[in-house]
């Protein structure tokens, strides 16, 4: 198999007229070259080296996505980063290895011309001044990604173009892409999953593309009806939010791609039914696919499980640290991956963690094997304790607590100290509107949906619960909150 | 009538919306989202809904769309011409 190149359908006949978009800006698949020479005479003006390590503040535009295909066409290491990244002061997140930062300007360009002729009106040069020379094994055809740190520190993930482009290619061949499809991206094309799963799978086979930035869903319903796209990649609140508008479309999408969190099913089995086949793919910054359903499984398999391992990936579900449980068949996802990352790396490019495709990486993910071999995500592993010899997922805890009229919404952790049970647990909860807090008629409640060693030791009752900037619970925050309430406010059973 | 529908909307957002924005602080000229209210795609779904059961009528979707959405002068003035049309 000859190697991929993120060029090998520019010059087909059949997608020369296919385009990629932003709603401003079009440029068809047959112009990208006339960039691409403008893009290397704007860099060798500015006196960016090939061999140098450039960083990328991306917005999901023409301008950037052209950036990013001339650097992997090119073989140049680059680091992605969200658009404004220094705005919010703290910690350089530019890397003492990046030399040159690259910011993309609000696009005045009306058209083509316009781009081509002028890059360096949108597009602004810094110099790192944390820039150190001679940065431990820099190296070329590198693709540098933070991961979003909501789980620790952020960390410096490194790809190779090769693999990300193959790990691109298995998404193509998964969801039967095809140069005819006109793909959807309003998630940030600086993640993996806009850039890996989306952008690039849909360049590699020519399909036309609509980049939406900032995305809201009112911008996304005008620039659906203006794109008409068959293929949309999104994340789960996106997905709830198009139902929760009740219109729906004329025609349905081929498939939509999602991914993290998981759907409520009845959200699932609805998007279904007004969207198109809803796909939840399995994947990470570091792995990029792993694994994904076909658009045509059935709604209950693409509902239940990950799917099939992508090509090159295998999967474990290792149980031994979950073996004093009563379920076996339940454990810790591990997966090789032939196409996934090649380690970590500090701000000094020095590794901290190297990766290698024969050896099982542990994904931190919990899962459930069924017995016909099918792999069903439950959570984090981190959100998932022994007590009195069950296994308990906080996950459940919380649908459980939710399932409660008076609950509009829970988080449950695990804080310090251990109760008869074994670790004591907290759930947070946001109530409805005109409900009173009353702690214990709200844990006499909760002991009717969960069993006895289920039912959290506290219980604490706040306005809203505070959220990480990707939008997901700010779990630390709440766990720091039980430790110094503990004492204070709660309800808990030994004072009954 | 669209002062007054103006000053609806904007007791919607500080009481109904889950959105932490004050009566003062929500001005009629900035932008709903982002880079001015600040209003994500969870709150102003919500928002939607809540006018629409408010003021008995459902947005097309040509509608929904960024230039009627920019701001509460804009969005007001939709809302007038929506009501007026109905009751017409």
């Amino acid at each position: 198999m000859s190697e991929l190149t993120i060029d090998q359908m520019f010059a087909l006949p059949e997608v020369q007229e296919n385009i990629l978009t932003d709603g401003k800006l079009i440029c068809r698949y047959a112009d990208i070259y006339e960039f691409f020479n403008c893009i290397a005479y704007l860099l060798d003006a500015k006196g960016v080296h090939p061999h140098e390590c450039l960083s990328l503040e991306c917005n999901n535009n023409v301008a950037t996505a052209l950036l990013l295909l001339f650097l992997l066409k090119t073989g140049r290491s680059f680091l992605l980063l969200p658009h404004r990244v220094e705005k919010g002061g703290g910690k350089p997140v530019i890397p003492s290895f990046c030399r040159c930062h690259i910011m993309f300007q609000p696009m005045q360009a009306e058209n083509l011309e316009q781009l081509g002729s002028a890059p360096d009106q949108y597009m602004s040069f810094k110099i790192n001044p944390q820039y150190r020379k001679n940065a431990g094994g820099l190296q070329s055809q590198k693709v540098y990604l933070r991961t979003s740190g909501s789980t620790g520190s952020s960390k410096i993930v490194v790809h190779s173009h090769r693999t990300l482009l193959q790990n691109a290619m298995n998404c193509v061949d998964r969801y039967d892409l095809a140069a005819e499809d006109r793909v959807f991206i309003p998630v940030p094309i600086f993640h993996m999953y806009g850039f890996g799963a989306a952008l690039l799978p849909a360049v590699l086979i020519g399909a036309s593309i609509d980049l939406l930035n900032d995305t809201n869903i009112i911008k996304y319903r005008e620039r659906e009806r203006q794109f008409n796209p068959n293929v949309a990649v999104l994340t789960p609140t996106l997905c709830e939010m198009l139902l929760k508008l009740k219109r729906k479309r004329s025609e349905e999408y081929k498939y939509v791609i999602t991914s993290g969190q998981q759907i409520k099913s009845a959200v699932f089995r609805q998007f279904d039914v007004d969207f198109g086949p809803l796909i939840n793919q399995y994947g990470s910054t570091e792995m990029g696919a792993i694994a994904g359903c076909k658009p045509t499984d059935s709604i209950d398999e693409r509902m239940s499980s990950i799917g099939d391992p992508m090509n090159g990936v295998e999967l474990h579900v290792d149980s031994d640290r979950f073996s004093d449980t009563e379920k076996p068949n339940i454990g810790e996802l591990k997966c090789k991956h032939a196409y996934g990352f090649e380690g970590y790396v500090d701000d000094n490019h020095r590794w901290s963690e190297r990766n290698k495709a024969s050896v099982w990486y542990s994904t931190g993910d919990l899962a459930a094997i069924h017995d016909d071999g099918k792999i069903k995500i439950l959570g984090r592993c981190d959100n998932s304790i022994n007590r009195s010899g069950f296994l308990i997922l906080l996950d459940d805890i919380e649908s459980a607590i939710e399932s409660l009229a008076q609950v509009a919404e829970a988080c449950v952790i695990v804080s310090e100290g251990e109760t008869i049970r074994g670790r004591k647990i907290s759930a947070f909860c946001v109530l409805k509107s005109n409900e009173n807090f009353n702690p214990k008629s709200l844990r006499d409640t909760c002991s009717q949906v969960l069993p006895k060693y289920a039912v959290p030791d506290n219980i604490f009752v706040y306005q809203s619960l505070p959220v990480l900037p990707s939008g997901k619970i700010d779990r630390k925050t709440l766990i720091k909150k039980a430790e110094e309430k503990d004492l204070a406010y709660n309800y808990n059973k030994e004072e009954e | 009538m669209n002062k007054n529908l103006k000053d609806q909307l904007k007791q919607i957002i500080s009481e109904e919306l889950d959105v932490n924005l004050k009566l003062n602080e929500i001005s009629e000229d900035i932008s709903l989202f982002e880079d001015g209210l600040g209003l994500d795609s969870v709150a102003i779904v919500e928002f939607i809904c809540l006018i629409e059961d408010r003021y008995r009528f459902q947005f097309s979707d040509e509608e929904l769309a960024m230039g009627p959405f920019k701001n509460l002068i804009t969005l007001s003035e939709l809302i007038a011409k929506k009501i007026t049309t109905d009751i017409s």
